[in-house]
């Protein structure tokens, strides 16, 4: 009966799917020459240099807006070794910047961020060669 | 005994009947709502798909997002700033148990991926459905009592009436016919029964517990074709049936021609062993060659003894008496001239000489008509592939007695039915009736037109040692003219029910989509496809027919 009834399921509920994020588009380089990750509808753009990962908040037209009120933390993966590192308001609340010990190339990043008004998001950007 | 087994299991079923429907609904309820929840995620370098099982369990695949072979890796998951490790479970196949995970709502989790030296981060959200509201009243047996005491006792009724029946029409032991023998039968009944009880009521205890576990395991979904003609076929169903992909890359190729054609023997290394007159076979050193064995060339394979008629038995028989008569008297003659030499002439000697020579020649040359026989020697070495041989058979002159293949020297004659120039051949290779592949060099071709059509030759590169002569390949031509295209294996290239070719694409960690190409033969194991793909698609080439087959 049991396993009828789990055929019948299988047959009839379309399994839903959830949305892939991770999927690496090719986006422009942001107006800051940083990669673009996808954050729901809006994007944040990633600037990376040694030592330290800067993350701006765009607009719709992909411009930068004041990073005030965001918070979060960014997920770094770099020479076969993973850390976590705090996000602060950088100079001016024009962006967040995160500080560690990585190198500027061969960066693997997810941040986690709470944007103001909206719930906290993942955002994985594309791995920098 | 049987009837009471019978009864035992009846009431066992419908006891885990009952146990496993009030089990049921408990987690039936929210897979009916929406399938299994599934969240996917994929880089450049891996793939991966997580599926909540009912119990909260959330499964991982990991696969390489390439070629969808399963990558044996550890996964870290982040959920609510929380970093969980997921139990491996086997080759790709991990477990992650987190409390939030049978919450309902949207998570977000990031999975730290570490295969050997490659690291990778992947994003990914989990939505999980809210339990449907339990207003679905609990209908347990209870209540079906309730609800219709006559249908049941109805039912008791009539059981209770087949054991009584049953009962009743146990065959009953006849008196026995010896008075003194005592009964021994009734003593392994009696013995057998205590042991069987408790075995039978353990396995029913078994059942009727087991019922509810087995309700718990990971649900199986079957693939499926959706509306819109793409497949969705689940990761563990991708790994049953070992679904690889590749990457699109286009290249370049040369263009092919097909031909029908046929293996051969290389007429330099075959040989036919005909008898050159009608008679009797008879075995050589060795009995008959059989069929495969390895002959060398001159090596006796068989005699003939030439057989006659009557009358040319006779006149074979009357010369040669005739011949013997004539030796006799001239070796007589030359042995009274040679002890008269010095009366009679040199001369005269020497002819009586010569003619005794000439009989007896002549002799020699009927005797092996009369009591010869024919050896019949292999023309070349190589391996017997015909027998129409019996001991004592009477085989004809110019018949066939025994063929002989060199299995390394084998050729493939092709019937061209346009025009191919021999400038534009570029290579040439035949694909078997089991699908492998030989390469081939082009020999010559035929100026006579043979059923339409000119005969090429080509000689196989390297033979397979199992081939047969006279199996019919397609040779595939090779022209200097350049296609562009992807080049596929022939394997991802399947029928679709409508008739054109088409490959799958694998579009996300468990869809397929079907997509009608334009295919030409490359060779026998690829083809390339010059129209329908797009650059940098995963394309099945491994699996296809059976994806295909969903339906």
């Amino acid at each position: 009966m049991l396993r009828r009834s789990f055929l019948a399921t299988g047959l009839f509920a379309m399994p839903v799917a959830a949305l892939a994020q991770g999927h690496s588009h090719n986006h422009a380089p942001g107006p800051n020459g940083g990669v673009i990750g996808e954050m729901g509808a809006s994007h944040v753009e990633l600037v990376a240099r040694a030592g330290e990962l800067r993350i701006y908040v765009l607009d719709a037209q992909d411009r930068p807006v004041s990073a005030s009120g965001a918070a979060g933390s960014v997920i770094v993966q770099a020479q076969g070794r993973q850390q976590t590192v705090r996000l602060e308001a950088g100079e001016g609340n024009g962006f967040l910047v995160g500080r560690g010990d990585f190198p500027a190339r061969g960066l693997r990043v997810v941040a986690t961020l709470t944007l103001p008004g909206q719930p906290q998001r993942s955002v994985r950007f594309a791995a920098i060669p | 005994m049987l009837r009471r087994s019978l009864c035992a299991v009846l009431i066992a079923l419908g006891l885990a009947g009952t146990a496993r429907s009030h089990e049921g609904h408990g987690d039936e309820a929210p897979v009916a709502a929406s399938a299994l929840p599934r969240v996917e995620a994929e880089s450049e370098a891996f793939e991966l798909v997580g599926v909540l099982q009912p119990g909260g369990v959330l499964l991982i695949y990991l696969d390489r997002w390439a070629d969808n072979a399963p990558v044996d890796g550890a996964v870290t998951v982040t959920i609510d700033r929380q970093e969980v490790a997921a139990a491996r479970q086997g080759i790709g196949i991990l477990a992650l148990r987190h409390p939030r995970l049978a919450q309902p709502g949207c998570i977000d989790l990031i999975f730290s991926i570490a295969a050997g030296e490659e690291m990778d981060l992947l994003t990914a959200t989990l939505q999980i459905p809210e339990p449907p509201a339990s207003a679905v009243p609990v209908h347990g047996w209870l209540d079906a009592l309730r609800e219709a005491p006559m249908l049941l006792a109805a039912g008791l009724g009539l059981l209770l009436a087949g054991l009584v029946l049953g009962r009743l029409s146990v065959p009953r032991a006849l008196p026995p016919m010896v008075e003194d023998e005592p009964l021994v039968a009734p003593s392994p009944v009696a013995v057998v029964k205590p042991a069987k009880l408790p075995a039978r009521v353990a396995g029913i205890l078994l059942l009727i517990a087991a019922a509810p576990s087995m309700a718990q395991t990971s649900v199986a979904e079957p693939p499926r074709r959706m509306d819109d003609g793409t497949v969705f076929m689940p990761k563990p169903s991708q790994r049953l049936l070992v679904i690889r992909t590749q990457v699109a890359a286009p290249g370049d190729a040369l263009a092919t021609t097909q031909l029908v054609g046929s293996l051969t023997p290389d007429p330099n290394a075959s040989g036919r062993v005909q008898p050159s007159q009608s008679g009797r076979l008879e075995p050589g050193e060795r009995g008959l060659p059989t069929l495969g064995q390895r002959v060398e060339r001159g090596q006796v394979l068989a005699y003939v003894t030439p057989s006659y008629t009557a009358s040319e038995r006779g006149t074979l028989a009357q010369n040669a008496a005739e011949l013997d008569a004539q030796i006799t008297i001239l070796a007589a003659r030359v042995s009274r001239l040679t002890t008269l030499r010095g009366s009679v002439s040199d001369r005269e000697i020497s002819e009586a000489q010569a003619e005794l020579a000439g009989a007896r020649q002549r002799r020699a040359a009927i005797q092996p008509a009369l009591s010869g026989r024919e050896p019949l020697l292999a023309p070349v070495s190589g391996t017997v592939s015909l027998v129409r041989a019996a001991l004592g058979q009477i085989v004809d002159n110019q018949q066939a007695v025994f063929e002989i293949v060199d299995p390394d020297r084998l050729w493939v004659e092709a019937l061209a039915f346009d025009r191919i120039s021999i400038d534009a051949i570029a290579g040439a290779s035949a694909t078997l009736g089991d699908g492998r592949s030989v390469e081939l060099e082009f020999v010559g071709r035929g100026l006579t037109v043979r059923q339409q059509a000119v005969p090429l030759n080509f000689r196989v590169v390297n033979p397979p040692p199992d081939v047969a002569v006279g199996a019919p390949v397609v040779v595939l031509l090779r022209s200097r003219r350049q296609v562009e295209g992807i080049i596929l294996p022939a394997e991802a290239v399947v029928r679709s029910a409508e008739g054109p070719p088409i490959v799958f694409e694998h579009t996300s960690g468990e869809r397929f989509a079907p997509r009608p190409v334009r295919v030409l033969p490359l060779d026998g194991a690829r083809v390339v496809i010059t129209a329908g793909v797009n650059p940098g698609a995963r394309i099945v080439t491994q699996g296809a027919n059976l994806i295909a087959q969903v339906r």
